[in-house]
C-alpha cells in the first residue's frame, strides 16, 4: 500500500537525536508486543507479515504520533480481534471504555504474486514496477520506476502481497538491487547507492 | 490527543498493554512463563553475538570466507540463530566501501547477532533520511565518512537480514580474538560507525530489559 510507514526518503524529519542508547527497551510493557506476534506466529494464527501490515494501515495520524512499541501493540491488538480470538470492546473495557483502544483499520486486499515471472542473474539489470496496490507491499515508493542492477538473489520466500493477507502465499525469489543514488534523487552526487531486497513480482527487464 | 473520530481520549499505551496482556492471559492464550521464556530470547540476543563472528573472521580467513558465502551458517557454528536469523548476508566493508543497514517500512533486522534494534534505528529521522543522505546522517551520528569512500545502504525490504564486516583496524594485529570482540558494537554491526581500537567498549549488561 502507498502508507505512512513507507518514508524512505520523505524530507523534514530533522536531526538525528544526539542522546541515543542501543538498549532495545526502555519501558516494561515493551517486550510483551514482540511476545505477542511471536505467539501467534508460533501457533499459526498469522504471519509477520500479517504483523507488519497491521502496523502500516494504523491511520496516519495515530501512526506518526505513537511511538515504535505502540504501533506493535496497535498492531498485534488489531489482528487478534481481526481473527476473533478477543473482542475489541472487551479490550477497550480494560483499557477505560469506548474510544480508549483504537484499532488499524481494515486495507486490502493485497496483491497476487505473478504467475510468470521474470528470472534474473547478478549483473542483470531491471526496473521496479510502479505499483500500489491497496494491501501489503515491500517494494519502496522510492524505488518504483527506477533502474538498478542485480547484485545478489536470495532464497525463496513468501510473496508478501498474499502472505499478509491470508492468501495461500507463492514462493518467490527475492533480488538485491543496488540503485545510484543519483537515480532514486536527484541532488545525490557522491556516488552512494542503495540496496533494496525486492520480490521478483515486483521487476521488469527493461525495455 | 487521538484520533478525530474518538469519543474519549486514548488510554495511555502502558494501560492498552495490560489490557491486551490480560485479556490474552484471562482466554488461556498467553501465560507468564511464556512471556517470561521470550524475554530470555531477546536478552540473548547481543551484539556480542556479531562481534565475535567478526573477530573470528579477522583472524581465520576459512571461517571469513564461509561468513562472506553463508552468515547464518557462519552464526549457527558459534551457536547463534533464531528468528529472523535465517538468511543472513555479511557486508563486506573495504577502505573505499562503507555498509550501512536500515530498514525504511519498519525495523526489520539479524535479531540473534545483533541483538533487537535501537530506538535511534526505529526512528522515523533514520529510516527516513540514511537512504538519501547518508554522508549527512552518519556525519549526526558522529562519523564522518571520507570523501574517497563510497557508501552503500542496505535496506532490509524483504527476508534477508544482514551484518556489516568491518575492516579490521590498523594497530590491532597482535590482538587476541577476545580483545577484537570488544571493539565490535552494535552500531558497527549496523555500519553507522567503523571499529576504534581505543574506545574498547562495556560489555551488555545481562538484562537489556526495562530499568
Amino acid at each position: 500500500m502507498d502508507g505512512i510507514a513507507d518514508i524512505g526518503g520523505k524530507q523534514g524529519f530533522g536531526r538525528m537525536p544526539e542522546q541515543r542508547d542501543n538498549l532495545p527497551f526502555h519501558h516494561d510493557w515493551e517486550p510483551f508486543t514482540y511476545v505477542a506476534a511471536l505467539l501467534a506466529a508460533e501457533k499459526g494464527w498469522w504471519t509477520f507479515d500479517s504483523g507488519r501490515h497491521a502496523i502500516e494501515r494504523i491511520s496516519p495520524r495515530d501512526y506518526m504520533r505513537a511511538g515504535y512499541f505502540e504501533r506493535v501493540l496497535i498492531g498485534m491488538a488489531t489482528l487478534y480481534v481481526e481473527h476473533e480470538l478477543l473482542r475489541h470492546d472487551e479490550l477497550e473495557e480494560r483499557a477505560g471504555g469506548e474510544g480508549s483502544f483504537p484499532l488499524s483499520p481494515a486495507i486490502g486486499p493485497g496483491q497476487a504474486s505473478r504467475r510468470h515471472r521474470p528470472e534474473f542473474k547478478v549483473g542483470d539489470k531491471v526496473v521496479v514496477r510502479n505499483e500500489s496496490p491497496t494491501g501489503h507491499s515491500r517494494a519502496p515508493r522510492y524505488c518504483h520506476g527506477k533502474r538498478g542492477e542485480i547484485v545478489g538473489i536470495a532464497p525463496k520466500a513468501h510473496f508478501p502481497g498474499e502472505m499478509a493477507h491470508k492468501v495461500d502465499a507463492a514462493h518467490e525469489h527475492t533480488y538485491h538491487v543496488r540503485f545510484e543514488g543519483s537515480e532514486l534523487w536527484s541532488e545525490v552526487k557522491d556516488g552512494s547507492s542503495v540496496v533494496v531486497d525486492l520480490f521478483a513480482s515486483y521487476l521488469d527487464p527493461p525495455n | 490527543m487521538g484520533n478525530l473520530h474518538h469519543n474519549m481520549p486514548l488510554a495511555d499505551v502502558e494501560v492498552r498493554a495490560r489490557a491486551l496482556k490480560e485479556a490474552l492471559e484471562d482466554k488461556g492464550l498467553i501465560s507468564a512463563e511464556y512471556i517470561e521464556k521470550w524475554k530470555d530470547t531477546f536478552d540473548s540476543w547481543v551484539p556480542e553475538n556479531g562481534a565475535k563472528m567478526v573477530a573470528r573472521a579477522w583472524t581465520d580467513p576459512e571461517y571469513r570466507a564461509r561468513l562472506l558465502s553463508d552468515a547464518a551458517s557462519a552464526g549457527a557454528e558459534l551457536g547463534f540463530g533464531g528468528v529472523e536469523g535465517g538468511f543472513i548476508v555479511a557486508l563486506e566493508n573495504t577502505k573505499e566501501l562503507q555498509n550501512v543497514i536500515v530498514c525504511s517500512l519498519c525495523s526489520c533486522t539479524a535479531w540473534p547477532i545483533l541483538g533487537l534494534p535501537p530506538e535511534w534505528y526505529k526512528s522515523f529521522e533514520y529510516r527516513s533520511r540514511i537512504v538519501r543522505e547518508p554522508r549527512r546522517v552518519l556525519s549526526e551520528l558522529g562519523f564522518d565518512v571520507p570523501e574517497g569512500v563510497k557508501i552503500r545502504v542496505w535496506d532490509t525490504t524483504a527476508e534477508t537480514r544482514y551484518m556489516v564486516l568491518p575492516v579490521r583496524p590498523e594497530g590491532t594485529e597482535n590482538w587476541t580474538r577476545e580483545q577484537l570482540e570488544r571493539i565490535v558494537t552494535k552500531e558497527t554491526l549496523i555500519g553507522t560507525v567503523n571499529p576504534d581500537p581505543n574506545s574498547v567498549t562495556e560489555l551488555t549488561p545481562a538484562s537489556a530489559q526495562a530499568h
